[in-house]
């Protein structure tokens, strides 16, 4: 079409809308005539064949412009294909009802009724749909009361709920995909293909559709998924296409921050690294904290019974959880209280629970630290002033969290090395008044030389 | 056809009826079900509103967010901006406020999750169910003028009823299925109420009395003889000085001693004499106004100045001054009216309807003292009332009719002739050179001689450290030798430049010129300054000339400043601003204009005698302060904090800067007219032109009238007496109404310099307009506040002595009767108190021996199983509730029970027993000596202790005393180790434990079974449970065993306190028995109320 | 009217039989107040704030050494080379912009820039500024993060020593160490969990202090600071009485715990049972108080560290020496004031003393702390309550000088748990007048304090009178770039 018919089906097309409303009076009017006739036993059926006859004309009428309309395209594919062919039908009806009634054509009386109550159904369906193309598909139900919604099947605003830890959260798979099922998937999924494009699977992805490469790794800029969602809402290549709602401020940096970090499927939000304006983004849509936590804040553990807790009160000891709703707990031996070594046994029970462990001064020695076994979630552990070697500690090797390690005042030596050389996650070691020499201490330093060892003040000064 | 139409009718009309039905949360539903069948507006729904809503939805305006008000009643109902109506009465589903509350979206949900306010579900069940019934609104309970209704008619007939407060009391029992305690037992009764009538328990003759006396009115007259003891002002001042934030010291920075101690005694007599509550209220808010005001009236008034006040050098003196007008405000609103009033004080109140404005009106009743910010270390803060003893008042008043004698006839009888005569001898033209009698300085600045500083002593002692550096002196021409020297920064010394006469002396600030002692003149003593003076500059400030000690004693002393608006202020001080003499020129000095100023004063002590001239003429002046009546140069016992010299152009942390002085005269008399007139001139004086009048005060004035000079000589000597004896006599603050109104602004934020709009002194609006119009001063506030419609003041006296007698208040938070506060168990009740106070022209006595003779108060005080499972805290009084004595208390009765303690009532407050350098551990100057005081004034009742606020006597703070830096009307009631560690180790309870075992053994017979009968009569006021007997017995073998073994035990065991031993007592029982009675003081029935 | 059934219903659930159980027992009392007064009714309705600590605390326990008198920041930490070669010059206008000066030097006609000579140099890994009157701090810079941009609104001593212990200017409020105890209450039963120790330096009697510092305000009165008093009786009646010994003190309590018990079983109320353990545990702080101040066990090399002064009592390396022995005993807050910081006059001379007494005692206390590896979870706070301005006050001669009150760019310094070591933190122009860069307001220093020690300072509330009152007021926010 030359650039001036254009404009006129783009012209005419808008009077579709209007148009439509007449076939639906005429036909309709004309049914309810039907009815009365019947019921009153009189003929009206010079008046009901002239309303037919206006219907079918202006069903036609509608038809063609509504043809116009959906030619500068923006509407949904499914629901156009279905409204636009229940509009023919309506108007094919109508124009054969018309002929029945005037009796150009012989129908039977009561294919004639069907046909007459087919069209009002048709009108109906038409009609409904028409209203979803231009006011978005839970136009009718937005504001049904609860119940007349559920049996409608109306659409629940859901609400993303994820992980509270940021470690344990997938940016592609808890983030990137629910968003582009939600905004995207509708036309780009593995049935329907439209730009030959499908974003239901990292593959598909990858492969991109008929523009070219959708995703750029490391550079959003390139990537055309955040071209055309980053487009002025009324370009012809925006997406979401035809008034869906559009993608929000929030998703639209999402995408462009996941992009941006090299658009990985695989990441996690930590590793992926949030910055500030991230930061607010994941606070604000998903309630994320991601400040950088504590082991004993990111991990999770059974909470343990409250009995465990006070038999090692009652056997001198300070137990308490670290913190309110977390299940870790603290457990100290009170300098002013000596303990019986049996009591340690106490601590089978709260092994994994056990995080800060004080039991120093208690006169341990190397047999007695086999209570230690197991203990895989110590972070601090506090076993100054005892009489123990490196011997002893070989029970914590391997022990993946444990951050401090305070041996002043035991017989410790150099050989102690190889246990803290078996502590991935170590930062300090106070080494003070043990047997290990100052020598020996700078070669633990310079064999360790991110874990803080403290050997302290030169006593032989 | 019909059928499908039917269905589709039914089916519709199902669909809309299911879509309002009642879809709470089942929690919410739950909670629903167990609410009670009526809720009321005030007692259940009101305090959620208030605690969850009213921060964000209050009467403060610019904090209310979404122009919601929910505190009133339109605010509620009315359309919303934003569509529908908060409530909308009946209908839950149309209710936007439901919708916010029941709503899980953190964007909508009120409150909202960032205000850490959340709502249980019984609450929102409370709220929905108040629609539900009508959501009928109803106006806060204590803002409404109190009824009396008649008290409710009991069913079960043999529950006792002594007096009304026992029908309401039983009708609530009776309510709640609960049944009343039977009746105390005689011991417990008599210990109960001796304890909270005179704070101290019954001695053991009283309990074996009212054991023996079986009369039917045996209990009244206890009560009869309890009220009339002299003990029973004591025990009702004890909860006063808390409220009063009654202090010994001045609190804040350097908390030096105050002399506040009269107002004490004063509480305790009023109470004593059974005056009404009304008047009490009165004399202490405006006694100073009440027509022709005695001593005790003024007294009174000191509950308005008993608040903190500062002496740290360096402070913005009205920034402390509206911090006291602060006080006094916040304390008119706890005390009085229970409301928490200080809120407001930078922003409207978050929970009740006080706006900013009506707490800046309100304080504009209290904003027009007399005082000052800074009060000086030596000397009271002004104003003040001076109280002679009586030896000295009548000295006084002696003195003052022997001056008034001389003043009938100060010229003698033959002062005609004397005067012609002395006429007649005059020259020709009559005319005479300026007369030099009395004159003692006479600087003409014309040369500056260069000195070494230590050589020129200008004190009458030597110097105690003379400095040896270069300065420069000046000559007197009156001495005819040098007199005067530079004083301050040396580099900054005034500068010679040309003077009215020859060279004069620019002062460049920093320095000064200081003179002879001869010069310091005391207000007894006439004496007169003249100096000529150019202004250099505009606006300057500062001193001219003075001899002043500076903010540190009230600026004690005469002075002559410069204000910034160029009008002049004259002074002389004890204490400024109240004890003093305070004149301000209405007229400027005009700059770079040699201007001439005189001060001349006769000695008298008034306004009137200190006379101001300008360029010769007598300038106008308006009297600020007519007021002085003690010594300008120092304070009791002729003490001195600070001492500065008479100087130029300086003062202790001020100098003057832009100004140049010349020809500094200094008379030890008055001038007369005619001499400040030819001094201004520079020429002689012509005596034909004088008037009569001038020239006999010239005639007089130049000591020509032998007559005269001796008359003025004796009148001198008659007021140094006088002013000595008066400035050593004892003087306690209170309130004096500036002569001017000073205007009231409200304060952005508080702030003492941001000043906004002027406000009027005006009550709060939100109470209900009493028909009668009060004075705008402290006068009409008082009669407002006792007026009978008043709505709280009754209510909130009638609830402070229910706390007093029953623990707690039948309003839990005395603090707070406003929305926040909890409401009263007991509604009608309080409202009936209330009303029957007022009825009874507020009689203290006969109220509360009203609450002693009802059988609620009488009741025992162990729980009934009911009471543990349904009444826990004792909200419905189905027992008396038990509560643990107050410090006071606790330290009075150990010390009645060992006999030691000193029954004299009132005084100056006592140093008993206190750690070593308790004060010294904190303070750096002024009070930090703690002397302990020996004999009586160790055993005095507790409230006679002094209090320093910066650090109070530690036994009393253990046991929760507060540490009166503002007003607290409750205490708290806890339990812990501390003060078990006072009842065990205090010296001051050893003692008393011992001089218990003395009286055991002496007054209880030679067997030991007797005497722990005594000790439990003596200590618990009653007769030991067997138990207890046995138990007490075989402590003291046990004690007395290990004591035999270690006689030197036995005697440090003895030796605590300064009350000597009865040495004819068994020393090793006599340690047994103390143990014993210590034992018993930690007992439990001893610290507690039962 | 009746409210019945709301009340009963809500009573049950505040019955007290729940608190003794938790075994929590000490003379910090408990984390919940143990009034017996009744509850406010409007608090029945909804129990109050109690889960207490909201998340994992970096800090067990605080020592914070307080310089009372204010400690002039120019002379210490805060270079400024400009006040040296600008001696004597007038402080120039532009840089005050008339803010308002303290009553001492408002009416001083001249304001000429002052500085003695002390130099300046950096030190350790850090390179942090020190001046020389500081040499013990050269050993911990590495560890301690200097904050040199504190502001405040008080300028006078009282309000603004109240304001940094209390949270407001005006008296009444809780102090810091009694909100932690109230709300973490303590983990050593026989000590207070709230310990005060005052020293005061023999050069400058400096400013006073008051009770009201350390006093529990509107919270219950067990949470409120114990002072240590240098001195036979550390603790206020804490020693038995001449004449009355361990044994005879035992046999009384026996006795009196059986007149109790049987009290109990005649009123059946509860407080008496409290009643009974506060006497047990009074009689085992009498063993345990002394036992923890005893330092004749102490070997010399600690004496080395501390300095001479730490053997003799009442001197700021006493207390310092005592301060590490409670944290060793887990006293949750122990609270040192050095008097003597405030010099109007004489500052060249006073100062030198001032930083002798607390320079060597200090930076030992962090050192012994870090060795014994308590400074992973003890926090140290050092500062004063004010700063001091960059002109003389009074007469300016080349060796002497005073310094007025300043109530910006003052400096104070925190080191171990949860705090990044070895940073500055903040600036201030040339003058050390106006703050430059990243501002911390006093109440931003305490939301902070409270953040190490897992509470977050927006909840952690008390009702009184209606208010939810918090000591950080209404304002306040945790200065997240020193936290690690």
């Amino acid at each position: 079409m030359t650039l001036l018919e254009f404009q006129i089906a783009g012209f005419l097309g808008r009077f579709h809308p209007l148009v439509v409303h007449l076939p639906i009076g005429f036909l309709l009017l004309a049914g309810i005539a039907e009815i009365i006739a019947r019921k009153r036993a009189i003929n009206l059926d010079q008046g009901i064949s002239l309303m037919l006859l206006s219907g079918a004309v202006a069903s036609v009428v509608a038809v063609v412009l509504g043809w116009l309309l959906a030619a500068d395209g923006g509407y949904d594919e499914s629901t156009l294909f279905w409204h636009r062919w229940a509009g023919v039908a309506v108007a094919v009806v109508s124009v054969a009802a018309w002929l029945a009634k005037s009796g150009k054509l012989t129908l039977a009386s009561n294919t004639y009724k069907a046909s007459l109550w087919g069209m009002v159904v048709l009108i109906a369906v038409t009609g409904h749909l028409g209203g979803n193309l231009t006011h978005g598909p839970n136009y009718l139900l937005e504001y049904a009361p609860e119940p007349v919604a559920q049996i409608l099947g109306g659409s629940q605003k859901q609400h993303i709920v994820l992980a509270d830890d940021p470690d344990s959260v997938r940016v592609y798979q808890h983030i990137i995909a629910p968003l582009l099922e939600a905004k995207c998937l509708e036309c780009h999924n593995d049935a329907k293909v439209k730009g030959d494009l499908n974003l239901a699977s990292p593959e598909a992805m990858l492969a991109g559709g008929d523009n070219g490469d959708v995703i750029v790794a490391g550079n959003s800029h390139d990537s055309e998924i955040f071209k055309r969602i980053t487009l002025r809402p009324d370009s012809k290549k925006f997406m979401p296409p035809g008034g869906k709602t559009p993608l929000s401020y929030n998703e639209v940096k999402l995408i462009e921050w996941w992009l941006d970090s090299g658009a990985d499927f695989e990441n996690s939000v930590i590793d992926t690294g949030v910055d500030p304006e991230m930061k607010f983004v994941l606070a604000q849509l998903y309630g994320l904290d991601t400040d950088p936590k504590s082991y004993v804040e990111r991990a999770f553990v059974e909470a343990t019974e409250p009995e465990n807790l006070s038999s090692l009160v009652d056997a001198g000891f300070y137990a308490q959880p670290i913190a309110a709703n977390n299940n870790f707990i603290e457990v100290k031996k009170k300098r002013t209280t000596d303990i019986d070594k049996s009591s340690l046994k106490l601590m089978d029970k709260v092994k994994q629970q056990v995080t800060w462990l004080h039991v120093g001064g208690a006169s341990l020695t190397d047999q007695d630290l086999t209570f230690l076994e197991g203990m895989g979630n110590l972070t601090r552990l506090h076993l100054e002033n005892n009489p123990i070697t490196e011997e002893g500690l070989k029970v914590i090797e391997g022990l993946p969290y444990l951050e401090s390690l305070n041996l002043y005042g035991t017989d410790v030596t150099g050989g102690v090395l190889e246990t803290l050389q078996s502590l991935p996650s170590l930062k300090k070691v106070y080494l003070w008044q043990s047997k290990v020499s100052p020598e020996e201490a700078t070669q633990i330093q310079e064999a360790l030389p991110d874990v803080d060892v403290d050997i302290g003040v030169n006593l032989s000064s | 056809m019909k059928a499908c139409v039917l269905i589709l009718l039914v089916f519709g009309c199902c669909l809309v009826f299911q879509s309002c039905g009642n879809n709470l949360p089942d929690s919410v539903d739950l909670a629903y079900q167990e609410l009670p069948d009526v809720i009321d507006f005030n007692f259940h729904v009101k305090p959620i509103l208030s605690d969850r809503c009213y921060t964000c939805h209050g009467p403060d305006d610019n904090a209310r967010q979404g122009e919601l008000r929910l505190d009133t009643e339109e605010g509620a109902f009315e359309a919303l901006a934003s569509g529908g109506h908060a409530f909308v009465p009946g209908k839950i589903g149309q209710s936007k406020a439901i919708e916010r509350i029941l709503s899980e979206d953190p964007e909508l949900v009120m409150p909202p999750p960032e205000s850490n306010l959340s709502l249980s579900a019984g609450e929102v069940a409370t709220i929905i169910k108040w629609i539900d019934q009508g959501a009928q609104w109803k106006s806060h309970w204590a803002f409404l003028t109190p009824e009396k209704a008649d008290p409710p008619t009991i069913a079960d007939s043999n529950w006792r009823i002594n007096n009304p407060i026992d029908n309401f009391i039983l009708k609530s029992l009776e309510q709640q299925g609960l049944s009343p305690a039977d009746e105390a037992t005689k011991e417990t009764l008599i210990r109960r109420v001796s304890l909270d009538l005179t704070g101290l328990p019954p001695t053991v003759d009283e309990l074996e009395g009212f054991l023996q006396d079986d009369s039917p009115n045996a209990y009244e007259k206890v009560v009869d003889r309890l009220l009339s003891s002299k003990h029973y002002g004591e025990r009702l001042a004890i909860d006063w000085l808390d409220l009063a934030r009654y202090a010994d010291s001045h609190g804040y920075q350097d908390d030096g001693m105050r002399n506040a101690w009269p107002w004490r005694d004063w509480v305790i007599k009023a109470f004593n004499d059974n005056m009404p509550y009304d008047q009490f209220l009165i004399w202490q808010l405006a006694g100073d106004m009440l027509p022709e005001p005695t001593k005790d009236q003024l007294i009174a008034t000191c509950f308005l100045r008993n608040h903190p006040q500062t002496q740290e050098g360096g402070v913005v003196d009205e920034e402390y001054r509206v911090e006291y007008v602060a006080d006094r405000t916040n304390t008119f609103g706890k005390a009085l009216l229970g409301l928490t009033m200080e809120c407001a004080r930078c922003h409207d109140h978050k929970y009740d309807p006080l706006t900013m404005k009506d707490y800046y009106s309100l304080s504009a009743y209290f904003n027009n003292n007399h005082d000052a910010g800074i009060v000086p270390y030596n000397g009271e803060a002004s104003p003040t009332v001076i109280l002679p003893t009586p030896e000295a008042g009548q000295k006084l008043a002696q003195l003052e009719t022997e001056i008034a004698g001389y003043q009938q006839d100060l010229a003698g009888s033959s002062f005609q002739e004397q005067l012609t005569s002395w006429l007649a001898r005059q020259d020709k033209n009559q005319v005479n050179k300026l007369s030099t009698y009395g004159l003692v300085a006479d600087f003409d600045f014309d040369q500056e001689y260069r000195i070494n500083d230590g050589s020129l002593n200008l004190s009458r002692e030597p110097q105690k450290n003379p400095k040896n550096r270069p300065t420069y002196a000046y000559k007197n021409k009156a001495k005819g030798k040098l007199d005067a020297k530079v004083w301050g920064d040396q580099d900054m010394r005034p500068q010679l430049v040309a003077g009215k006469q020859g060279m004069g002396l620019e002062f460049r600030g920093d320095a000064g010129i200081r003179f002879h002692r001869d010069l310091e003149f005391d207000r007894h003593q006439p004496f007169a300054v003249s100096i000529w003076v150019k202004l250099l500059a505009e606006d300057e400030s500062g001193p001219i000339f003075n001899k002043s000690n500076g903010d540190l004693e009230g600026y004690r002393g005469w002075m002559c400043k410069l204000n910034k608006d160029g009008t002049l202020s004259f002074q002389l001080n004890h204490v400024w601003p109240a004890n003093a003499i305070d004149l301000k020129t209405e007229e400027t000095i005009e700059v770079g204009e040699w201007t001439h100023l005189v001060m001349s004063y006769d000695g008298s002590s008034t306004a009137s005698g200190l006379k101001i001239f300008v360029n010769g003429e007598a300038s106008k002046v308006n009297v600020i302060s007519d007021n002085l009546n003690k010594s300008i140069l120092h304070g009791v016992d002729g003490s001195n904090w600070s001492y500065q010299p008479v100087l130029l152009g300086m003062e202790l942390r001020a100098s003057m800067i832009n100004m140049v002085m010349d020809e500094f005269m200094v008379y030890s008399r008055e001038l007369s007219r005619l001499e400040i007139a030819s001094i201004y001139r520079g020429d002689k004086i012509d005596i034909s032109q004088a008037t009569q009048e001038d020239i006999n005060q010239f005639y007089l004035l130049t000591a020509q009238n032998p007559q005269f000079n001796a008359n003025l000589d004796a009148i001198t000597e008659l007021r140094k007496q006088q002013n000595l004896l008066i400035t050593d006599q004892p003087e306690v603050m209170i309130m004096k109404e500036l002569a001017t109104i000073r205007p009231t602004f409200l304060l952005d934020r508080g702030m003492y310099d941001a000043q906004g709009e002027v406000v009027e002194p005006a009550t709060p609006v939100m109470f209900p307009d009493i028909d009668e119009d009060f004075s705008s001063d402290r006068m009409g506030l008082a009669q407002w506040l006792v007026h009978p419609d008043h709505p709280l003041t009754a209510r909130v006296a009638v609830n402070r002595l229910w706390m007093q007698f029953f623990g707690k208040g039948l309003v839990a938070t005395q603090e707070d009767f406003g929305n926040q506060g909890n409401l009263p168990t007991h509604p009608t009740l309080l409202d009936w108190l209330a009303v029957d106070l007022i009825e009874q022209d507020w009689d203290l006595k006969a109220f509360i021996k009203q609450l002693v003779m009802s059988a609620t108060y009488k009741q025992a005080s162990v729980r009934s199983e009911a009471a543990k499972e349904r009444d826990v805290e004792n909200l419905y009084y189905s027992y008396y509730p038990f509560h643990r004595l107050s410090a006071e208390l606790i330290r009075d009765q150990a010390l009645a029970c060992g006999g030691l303690l000193v029954r004299t009532i009132g005084g100056p407050s006592a140093y008993p027993y206190q750690p070593k350098g308790i004060w010294k551990a904190l303070a750096t100057r002024n009070a930090t000596e703690y002397v302990q005081q020996h004999g009586d004034n160790l055993y005095r009742r507790s409230m006679y202790t002094v209090w320093k606020r910066s650090s109070p006597p530690p036994a009393m703070t253990n046991f929760d005393a507060p540490d009166r830096y503002y007003c607290v009307v409750r205490r708290q009631n806890t339990s812990t180790p501390l003060q078990s560690l006072v009842l065990m180790n205090d010296p001051q309870f050893v003692e008393a434990a011992r001089l218990c075992g003395e009286r055991i053994m002496k007054e209880a017979g030679p067997l030991s079974e007797d005497r722990i009968d005594f000790a439990f009569k003596l200590l618990i006021a009653r007769y030991p449970r067997s138990d207890e007997k046995e138990k007490m017995l075989s402590l003291y073998e046990e004690e007395v065993k290990a004591f035999t073994q270690n006689q030197e035990r036995v005697q440090q065991w003895l030796s605590a306190g300064e009350y000597p031993v009865d040495q004819n007592l068994d020393n090793t029982e006599l340690a047994a028995f103390t143990t014993v009675a210590s034992t018993l003081m930690n007992f439990d029935e001893f610290v507690m109320k039962r | 009217m009746d409210l019945e059934k709301h009340i009963h219903q809500i009573n049950n659930h505040l019955n007290r039989r729940t608190f003794l159980q938790n075994g929590l027992f000490s003379l910090g009392g408990l984390a919940l107040s143990t009034m017996t007064a009744a509850p406010n009714l409007s608090s029945l309705l909804r129990a109050e704030e109690t889960e207490l600590p909201h998340f994992s605390p970096k800090a067990k326990r605080i020592i914070y050494l307080f310089q009372s008198g204010a400690p002039s920041q120019m002379e210490l930490f805060d270079y400024k080379p400009k006040l040296k070669s600008m001696f004597g010059q007038e402080l120039p206008s532009s840089v005050r912009q008339g803010q308002r000066v303290t009553g001492m030097t408002a009416d001083q006609r001249s304001f000429p820039l002052a500085m003695g000579d002390f130099s300046f140099d950096q030190y350790g890994q850090s390179g942090a500024w020190l001046s020389n009157l500081l040499p013990y701090h050269r050993e911990i810079v590495d560890d301690i993060c200097i904050v040199k941009s504190m502001y405040t609104e008080a300028i006078n001593h009282d309000p603004a020593i109240t304001f940094f212990q209390t949270g407001s200017q005006q008296a009444g409020r809780p102090s810091i160490g009694s909100w932690i105890s109230y709300g973490l209450g303590s983990e050593n039963a026989n000590l207070p969990s709230f310990v005060v120790l005052l020293s005061r330096s023999k050069w400058n009697g400096g400013q006073p202090l008051y009770a009201k510092l350390w006093g529990n305000g509107f919270l219950p009165s067990e949470h409120q600071g114990v002072m240590f008093r240098s001195g036979h009786d550390p603790v206020l009646y804490l020693a038995n009485p001449p004449g009355m010994d361990r044994q005879s003190r035992r046999r009384m309590l026996d006795y009196l715990a059986d007149l109790n018990q049987s009290q109990y079983h005649q009123t059946q109320d509860d407080d008496i049972q409290s009643r009974i353990a506060q006497y047990e545990m009074a009689y085992r702080m009498q063993v345990a108080v002394p036992e923890t101040l005893d330092i004749s066990d102490e070997p010399d090399y600690v004496f080395d560290m501390y300095g001479e002064d730490a053997r003799i009592p009442g001197t700021f390396a006493y207390n310092c020496l005592l301060a590490r022995k409670l944290a060793e005993n887990d006293v949750r807050f122990i609270q040192l004031y050095h008097q003597g910081w405030d010099m109007h006059g004489g500052l060249p001379r006073l100062i030198k003393e001032l930083t002798k007494d607390t320079d060597q005692a200090s930076s030992a206390l962090v050192k012994d702390l870090k060795q014994r590896g308590l400074l992973d979870d003890t926090l140290i706070v050092w500062g004063g309550e004010f700063g001091r301005g960059c002109y003389s006050q009074g007469k300016l001669t080349p060796d002497n000088y005073g310094r007025d009150h300043h109530p910006r760019c003052f400096t104070i310094w925190m080191a171990g748990a949860g705090v990044k070591k070895g940073i500055t933190y903040g600036a201030t122009d040339d003058f050390s007048y106006n703050i430059t860069k990243n501002p911390v307001h006093v109440h931003d220093l305490q939301a902070t304090i409270l953040h190490l020690m897992g509470i977050d300072h927006l909840r952690f509330t008390k009702k009184y009178q209606g208010r939810r009152f918090r000591l950080t007021d209404v304002h306040g926010e945790v200065v997240k770039d020193i936290l690690t």
